[in-house]
């Protein structure tokens, strides 16, 4: 899993959260069994932009939601 | 479970962009940590997205969720291009042959690529190819038929598809007569600068006009036919004729379309396109109701007996 675009304009909209535009690209995945044998594999999905909504409030940032970007 | 991991990176990146070190997560026990908000209600599920604002550069939220919104952005790349001047010799060996166009002019390999909409500088990832682009400047091509596909897809032969009244072609003044629309999705092979364009038409609206002055819509519900022993019923999509008459009904059913660039991705075409069909006439009949106390052998000249005028009106 990786997040190779994370970008915001540090400026507070109007409901109260900084907006951070993250690019996700999950990786294919590879089950294995415990023997070592692989069980399943599930392809690599398209990335996706996701809004991350924070605050910072006493000195610490937090995380109020992470919702999808449609366009 | 990926939604947590995703969130676990994302705020491991927050905490390097800003250099802090008590994050949200770690702060759960904290009093003052707002309410999560949460998209679940005890009675239904919020749907929505995250739309761009290109003048703001900020987010704003669309509550009733985008339909049709494309969740991508796409471009291309010349093939083998490997940034600058500098070209793959090795993969321009492979390259596809575009030296056949059309008009005997030869095109331009390229390679389609996607990213997440709405992300600044995203990484982008392939999407289709290689195919051709047949055009000198292929760098603005894209931009130049965006800018006359509009107009293009106004103008393409697409059916506005049919309204069906019930009861027709008769119906009844001060009653719900019953309007439905029919039409499909349309594909049209075109061609724009020599390229050739793949459009497809949507229908996602519809607007009645009744011809007795009024209109219903655009709406996006294209109703649906009544079994007979309902016809009368109030729809989303019914109309109530006041005066008798003959009305022209006029069916305007509006697409949204998207077009494809030499097998390119779906680009959505802005605005909508709209069109109507040919009027259709609806007879509107009042009725008048009469109550007797007798029947035709009883009273072989009350009014509506076999051989009886009718009365004037």
């Amino acid at each position: 899993m990786q997040t190779p675009s994370v970008s915001t304009t540090f400026k507070v909209a109007p409901d109260g959260n900084y907006q951070v535009a993250v690019q996700a690209s999950q990786q294919a995945l590879s089950y294995y069994n415990a023997d070592g044998t692989l069980n399943s594999t599930d392809p690599k999905p398209d990335d996706t932009g996701n809004l991350m909504l924070a605050i910072y409030k006493n000195g610490k940032w937090y995380v109020n939601n992470i919702q999808p970007i449609a366009g | 479970m990926k939604r947590a991991a995703l969130a676990a990176v994302g705020i491991g990146l927050l905490a390097l962009f800003w250099g802090q070190s008590s994050i949200g997560a770690q702060g759960a026990a904290d009093a003052d940590q707002p309410p999560v908000k949460g998209t679940w209600t005890p009675g239904a599920v919020k749907v929505g997205a995250w739309l761009l604002d290109p003048t703001s550069g900020g987010f704003a939220w669309s509550p009733a969720g985008p339909t049709n919104a494309d969740p991508f952005q796409y471009k291309y790349e010349l093939q083998c291009h490997l940034g600058g001047g500098d070209f793959d010799a090795e993969c321009l060996a492979r390259a596809v042959d575009c030296s056949k166009g059309p008009n005997g002019k030869a095109g331009i390999p390229v390679v389609w690529l996607k990213a997440p909409a709405g992300v600044p500088n995203p990484t982008w990832s392939f999407h289709s190819g290689p195919t051709c682009l047949f055009d000198p400047k292929p760098e603005d091509l894209l931009p130049r038929i965006a800018t006359m596909i509009q107009r293009q897809f106004q103008q393409l032969p697409i059916s506005a598809g049919t309204s069906t009244a019930q009861p027709s072609p008769n119906t009844l003044r001060g009653a719900e007569t019953n309007f439905f629309a029919s039409a499909a999705d349309q594909q049209f092979d075109i061609s724009i600068l020599a390229q050739a364009v793949h459009v497809t038409a949507k229908p996602v609206e519809y607007t009645w006009s009744y011809g007795d002055g009024t209109s219903r819509g655009p709406q996006t519900a294209a109703g649906g036919p009544l079994p007979q022993d309902r016809w009368g019923e109030k729809t989303l999509t019914s109309h109530v004729y006041a005066q008798t008459g003959d009305f022209p009904v006029v069916l305007t059913t509006h697409f949204r379309g998207t077009y494809s660039v030499n097998g390119g991705p779906p680009l959505p075409i802005p605005g909508q396109g709209s069109f109507s069909s040919p009027p259709q006439t609806v007879s509107v009949w009042r009725s008048i109701t009469r109550n007797y106390a007798d029947t035709c052998l009883q009273n072989p000249q009350g009014q509506g007996c076999p051989g009886v005028a009718p009365p004037p009106p």
